[in-house]
């Protein structure tokens, strides 16, 4: 299904917002799922952004904001781990976005992708100097944590990325967890072991699979981290667990904020160690080379992407959702699931997500639970439940 | 029942008649109500409850953002305004 002409024209007509920036393209550790590595294509990278990259990025930066009008241009820096860029490098970096701030008026609020493992105090002066925002990638207590995200010689890393999640709590340095679910626990583990780091914001994320691959179920799972959810924000709005946020406002206000919710087009722009830009990096689950571009920061403004045929491929795919979507009551909220999940081999991304039947059951338990939360307030005190106030709507 | 849409709620509380609203005992899901009831430029401000304006029952096509890398400004209190201001989706109401 496509949006309809007014709509498209909308977006179509929006310049790129925001940019994932890879600034080091291999990693210090060996997580068993991560999608980037699953396309070999990324070691034909360079291994780290140069001064040269740096430079034309920045200036690329400050012409799209200028071309723009922007008030403001997120950037996340990314990897593989971004940290192996240095520290030094980041702090010339960003100083190169304050100045691009100071001369156009422009916010460049800066975040970061990180394992967490190489997190020292130096690197904690940097995030603090210059206000950047840290996501690091903790999937809950060591037992969990340490089966997918070890080091190269096989050890488990949790003692050294939940050490830093906890500095960088105790720094009051923005900092959000990033996990991947692993549906053979509970989520209140999850839930209990971020409130005794101290983290408040955080997201578990749907495991990454594709159509041709075979994915344990996840909705039971979900449906437990929704009330979870429920459980600790019942009194006061004190935890956001992104996905449950994200689920609810897709469901209630018919969009989400994020990529890994609802119908919305993925505009995402990528940005490469040697400047070439790409779609959404994690199509890359698709196989070798599938966001390879010739397109690159020299010889192209930042805006010049959204001619390029593989970003408008991936861009047109994350709105043209499959016949099955298109008849799902909740195909807005839903949005035909995460895009890379709705590849396969045959169809390409004309699918809906490996994870259709626990996405369906989830919105539907979600749907419910809401109903049986919400009221009508009248002035005059009366309160009539959801369900009573809706019959047969 | 039909889907629950804030669509669907705007209607359901006409019906009502004037100064109802949509309100729950959860205060998660009060402050959510509040954020998604809140025009986005005016996310980042603090505002009287009488400014909710009821979204669209349709999709807005617009641009989301990544959700493998966090943006968010000092944490405030709610939970979509707890991030940076002035986006148009997604880093104001997502992280």
């Amino acid at each position: 299904m496509s949006a309809d002409d007014h709509e498209r024209v909308d977006f179509r007509h929006q310049p790129i917002s925001q940019l994932l920036v890879k600034v080091a393209t291999r990693c210090n550790i060996d997580c068993s799922y991560c999608y980037w590595f699953r396309d070999a294509s990324v070691y034909d990278k360079p291994k780290l952004m140069n001064e040269r990259v740096r430079a034309q990025l920045l200036l690329r930066i400050e012409e799209h904001i200028v071309k723009h009008g922007l008030g403001d241009l997120p950037i996340v820096l990314h990897g593989g781990e971004p940290l192996l860029w240095g520290v030094e490098n980041f702090h010339r970096f960003a100083e190169g976005c304050e100045a691009i701030m100071d001369r156009t008026g422009a916010a460049i609020p800066i975040s970061i992708t990180t394992n967490g493992v190489l997190v020292d105090d130096a690197w904690m002066d940097c995030f603090e100097a210059h206000d950047m925002s840290v996501a690091i990638s903790l999937d809950g207590p060591e037992h969990i944590h340490d089966i997918h995200r070890r080091t190269f010689q096989g050890t488990g890393t949790h003692a050294a990325v939940a050490r830093a999640a906890r500095m960088l709590v105790a720094r009051n340095i923005r900092v959000s967890a990033l996990s991947v679910c692993n549906p053979a626990f509970p989520p209140q583990q999850y839930v209990d072991f971020f409130a005794s780091c101290g983290l408040d914001h955080y997201d578990i994320m749907i495991p990454d699979a594709t159509v041709d691959e075979t994915p344990a179920s996840v909705a039971a799972f979900y449906n437990g981290l929704f009330d979870a959810w429920l459980d600790v924000n019942r009194s006061k709005p004190s935890v956001d667990i992104r996905i449950v946020t994200d689920m609810i406002t897709a469901l209630l206000a018919n969009n989400a904020p994020t990529e890994g919710v609802g119908y919305q087009p993925v505009e995402l722009c990528t940005i490469m160690t040697d400047g070439t830009v790409e779609p959404h990096d994690v199509l890359r689950i698709a196989g070798n080379g599938v966001t390879q571009t010739r397109f690159n920061l020299f010889d192209h403004a930042l805006d010049d992407v959204r001619q390029e045929p593989r970003w408008i491929a991936a861009r047109d795919a994350s709105i043209n959702l499959a016949a099955k979507c298109r008849a799902c009551k909740f195909m807005n909220a839903c949005g035909g699931g995460y895009l890379p999940h709705r590849f396969s081999k045959v169809n390409g991304y004309d699918n809906p997500s490996v994870y259709c039947d626990d996405l369906y059951a989830m919105f539907e338990n979600m749907q419910s639970v809401l109903e049986s939360h919400l009221y009508v307030a009248k002035p005059g005190g009366e309160r009539i439940a959801l369900r009573d106030a809706l019959p047969g709507v | 029942m039909a889907l629950l849409t804030l669509k669907v709620m705007a209607g359901l509380l006409q019906l009502q008649g004037t100064g109802a609203q949509i309100q729950s005992d959860h205060q998660g899901l009060n402050a959510l109500l509040d954020d998604m009831q809140t025009p986005p430029n005016k996310q980042a401000q603090a505002r009287p409850a009488e400014e909710d304006s009821v979204l669209a029952d349709k999709p807005a096509v617009e641009q989301v953002y990544f959700r493998r890398g966090f943006v968010r400004a000092p944490y405030v209190g709610g939970f979509r305004r707890a991030y940076a201001p002035g986006f148009r989706r997604g880093f104001h109401r997502g992280w």
